[in-house]
């Protein structure tokens, strides 16, 4: 295929694209011959969901690991995407992707590594002290069964009111004859119930 | 509103101002169920959470720029995901580069050669490299060295996709984004186009005359 196939797209414009045009935006420009254009779509998708990977690694994994895990989980999805192995929705395939490498993590017990400093290639820096004990609740399982509990409705004013930041009266306007009262019952329900499953593996375990 | 709520909002609001709140601080802040429930919620709203906006300087300093460096490398290269999985098995095993490369020829029984080991590795890292000429002696020896099996780093070194995968592709790729660097020095992702890429370290002339170190790395 010639670089006359493909029209390269701006970087506000590649900046609006959904991951899944991103990633189809990448394999164009990488089968039309043209790696500037889509090194920056890789860099747009890689930076859009790097603070976000990175934080769920954080959730379960030392200070020192998680840019290693988010890397690797970044990497693998992406690595998927291209292979043709990815299922669904690339945010959810890296979702399981990041959780998959902290259960990696928790399982090799390796010894904590450093980052190359950026000194250059052949400096180290001191060796981290491994003082973090994981924290090995699968949380997400426990509020994905929490939530698959609920009807619908219930399901969104929990989305945006317990797990989305949103305040009871936005939930109240997104959900259709929900007053705030509801919303402050349903969100009260739901973390009872969150807290009997995560006391249940605790118990389990 | 309970302390698991209050430290979930804290770190909402914070992470939608476009900071980087350490979840780990939080945690500390909380024990027992609270702190398994506080684990649940802030994950499940990161699940959730908006992408981050494109910001060119921000990318400049963060995390994920190497991470796009090593994965363009690996998307353009002839040598799957090594750009990005040789660097990090040699930092896991606290390596440098001159001490591997050290171990690598004395496996190899290179020691003589060891200049060529060490530009035929670099090319590994770099993606340069076709996978598929690396010799079964060369994977077990490194594989030995980095902890790792061959058949992983054989696996690894499949090209992404039906990527470029012929000789030294990854050469003209590299010599391409040089021109699109220089040609643009204020692109924003000139900062991940590494010069290192640019064939410094240019493979043997095709119709050069082989020596064992060349087939051990480009033989198969």
């Amino acid at each position: 295929m010639g670089s006359h196939s493909f029209q390269e797209r701006s970087e506000s414009e590649l900046s609006d694209l959904s991951d899944e045009d991103l990633i189809d935006y990448i394999r164009t420009a990488r089968a039309a011959d043209v790696p500037r254009a889509g090194n920056l779509a890789l860099a747009i998708l890689v930076f859009a969901h790097w603070d976000n990977m990175v934080a769920r690694a954080r959730l379960r994994t030392p200070r020192e690991e998680v840019e290693d895990v988010a890397g690797q989980a970044l990497e693998g999805a992406i690595q998927s995407a291209f292979d043709g192995e990815s299922v669904g929705q690339f945010r959810s395939w890296l979702n399981t992707i990041v959780d998959r490498r902290v259960v990696d993590f928790h399982r090799k017990q390796r010894v904590s590594t450093t980052r190359i400093p950026d000194g250059g290639d052949d400096e180290w820096g001191e060796e981290p002290s491994i003082d973090f004990e994981g924290d090995t609740v699968d949380a997400r399982r426990a509020i994905e069964a929490a939530l698959e509990e609920l009807g619908e409705d219930h399901r969104r004013v929990v989305e945006i009111y317990v797990v989305g930041g949103g305040s009871a009266r936005d939930a109240a306007a997104q959900v259709e004859s929900m007053s705030e009262a509801n919303v402050h019952q349903i969100g009260s329900r739901f973390r009872r119930r969150l807290r009997e499953l995560l006391e249940g593996d605790e118990a389990s375990s | 509103m309970s302390d698991v709520e209050r430290l979930l909002r804290e770190f909402i609001e914070a992470h939608e101002a476009g900071q980087s709140p350490d979840p780990g601080e939080l945690l500390d802040r909380a024990e027992g169920t609270d702190r398994r429930e506080l684990t649940a919620l802030i994950d499940a709203y990161l699940v959730r959470a908006p992408r981050r906006r494109w910001d060119a300087a921000a990318f400049k300093t963060s995390g994920a720029a190497p991470v796009v460096e090593g994965l363009s490398r690996s998307l353009a290269g002839a040598g799957g995901t090594w750009p990005t999985l040789l660097p990090r098995l040699r930092a896991r095993a606290r390596l440098r580069r001159a001490e591997l490369v050290d171990r690598l020829a004395a496996a190899l029984g290179a020691e003589q050669r060891r200049e060529r080991v060490g530009a035929y590795y670099h090319e590994m890292e770099q993606g340069l490299l076709p996978a598929a000429g690396v010799s079964a002696r060369v994977l077990d020896a490194l594989a030995a060295i980095l902890g790792e099996s061959a058949d992983a780093l054989r696996e690894a070194g499949a090209a992404l996709g039906g990527g470029p995968g012929g000789p030294y592709d990854a050469a003209a790729f590299a010599r391409t984004a040089k021109a699109d660097k220089l040609a643009d020095p204020g692109a924003a992702d000139a900062v991940f186009l590494d010069e290192s890429l640019a064939g410094d370290d240019e493979p043997p002339a095709p119709g050069g005359e082989w020596d064992e170190v060349d087939r051990l790395f480009r033989g198969g």
